[in-house]
């Protein structure tokens, strides 16, 4: 396999794709993405005699939450209401997928499940736009797909 | 002579097939030909357009601007780097541009391949709407953004400041004119020197 030099991608052209039936479509008004985020916790395993504090990983890792700020329309049924009525049905867990702006032809990916576990309106004041904090709790592990060129 | 020229692709045309006449030479005093390799097949020349050299942002915006039919029926070919020149009819629309900085990303032992480079437009003209329709005309274009401009890989565009003004006209004329400037923020791939 070549080897390709790492390089800068840039943040902007990002998208995050919600699978809506069977089709990925992409949210609406995105404005930052934070996340996936994935947690392995230290393990104490100092013992009485040790003199260093010594941890071990954890044998579970933890999918934890991504985070995202939107401009929100609440005219917009096709996904930024998701983000609404998610939450009338409990226990709901929606695919996602995180494409990125490199320049390749089909984008690297990074795709996870999880489900909504905050939604909170802002920006609801004298020059400014109404924005919307959501996060979502993940119930996998993140893959990461790379592009091809 | 027919060539048959199917598409653009930055500096290079893609030629993809040209009838010539049976037999005849290709037309070696073209410098645009020299750029193609060619092969003879039944009189048609199939001609395949050589890689295209990375271009500079000025070299792209230029190459796309000059070939925009929106753009060209606002200001025609007055597309100038920095200033108009003398020799440009006063009052007639003049799109000028210039880099004014630009942003070399860099991690901690080299560059990491991104540059953020602001363009600053300036159009002129004798007539207010000319101004008007030139800024929307480029934002349609530029703003938002991603993919190639004339072969340069660009990552994001953004449309920062506007600014109206009027050069005055000179004393007892009334041609004054008036201009627009405003900013686009190219951010786009760059090659990562192999000095380390």
């Amino acid at each position: 396999m070549p080897v390709v030099e790492a390089v800068a991608q840039p943040g902007e052209g990002t998208l995050l794709m919600v699978k809506i039936a069977t089709v990925f479509t992409q949210c609406a008004q995105i404005v930052e993405i934070d996340g996936p985020e994935i947690l392995v916790e230290a393990i104490d395993k100092t013992v009485l005699n040790s003199g260093l504090i010594i941890s071990r990983p954890s044998l579970f890792p933890e999918p934890d939450k991504v985070t995202l700020k939107a401009l929100f329309d609440p005219n917009d049924t096709d996904t930024q209401l998701l983000f609404v009525t998610d939450f009338t049905t409990p226990k709901l867990v929606r695919d996602y997928k995180i494409v990125f702006n490199d320049t390749n032809t089909t984008h690297a990916t990074s795709t996870f499940s999880g489900f909504l576990t905050s939604f909170k309106l802002n920006g609801m004041k004298v020059k400014s736009n109404i924005g919307a904090d959501i996060e979502l709790k993940l119930t996998t592990i993140p893959i990461f797909t790379p592009g091809t060129p | 002579v027919t060539i048959v020229v199917r598409g653009l692709l930055g500096p290079e045309l893609l030629v993809t097939g040209g009838l010539l006449p049976s037999g005849g030479p290709p037309p070696s005093t073209s410098a645009l030909w020299s750029r193609f390799n060619s092969a003879r097949f039944n009189g048609r020349y199939f001609i395949f357009a050589a890689p295209a050299p990375l271009l500079n942002l000025k070299e792209a915006i230029v190459a796309t601007l000059s070939a925009h039919a929106p753009t060209i029926a606002l200001v025609g070919q007055s597309l100038y780097p920095m200033v108009v020149p003398q020799s440009h009819t006063p009052g007639d629309p003049a799109l000028t541009y210039r880099i004014i900085s630009s942003l070399h990303d860099t991690n901690i032992a080299k560059a990491s391949g991104m540059r953020s480079t602001r363009v600053r437009f300036r159009i002129s003209s004798a007539v207010q709407g000319d101004v008007e329709a030139c800024l929307e005309v480029l934002r349609q274009l530029f703003q938002g953004l991603i993919g190639p401009l004339s072969g340069l890989p660009i990552c994001f565009v953004t449309l920062e400041n506007e600014v109206d003004d009027y050069d005055e006209p000179i004393p007892g004329s009334d041609l004054g004119t008036h201009y627009k400037e405003f900013d686009f923020v190219f951010k786009f791939r760059e090659s990562i020197p192999t000095n380390t």
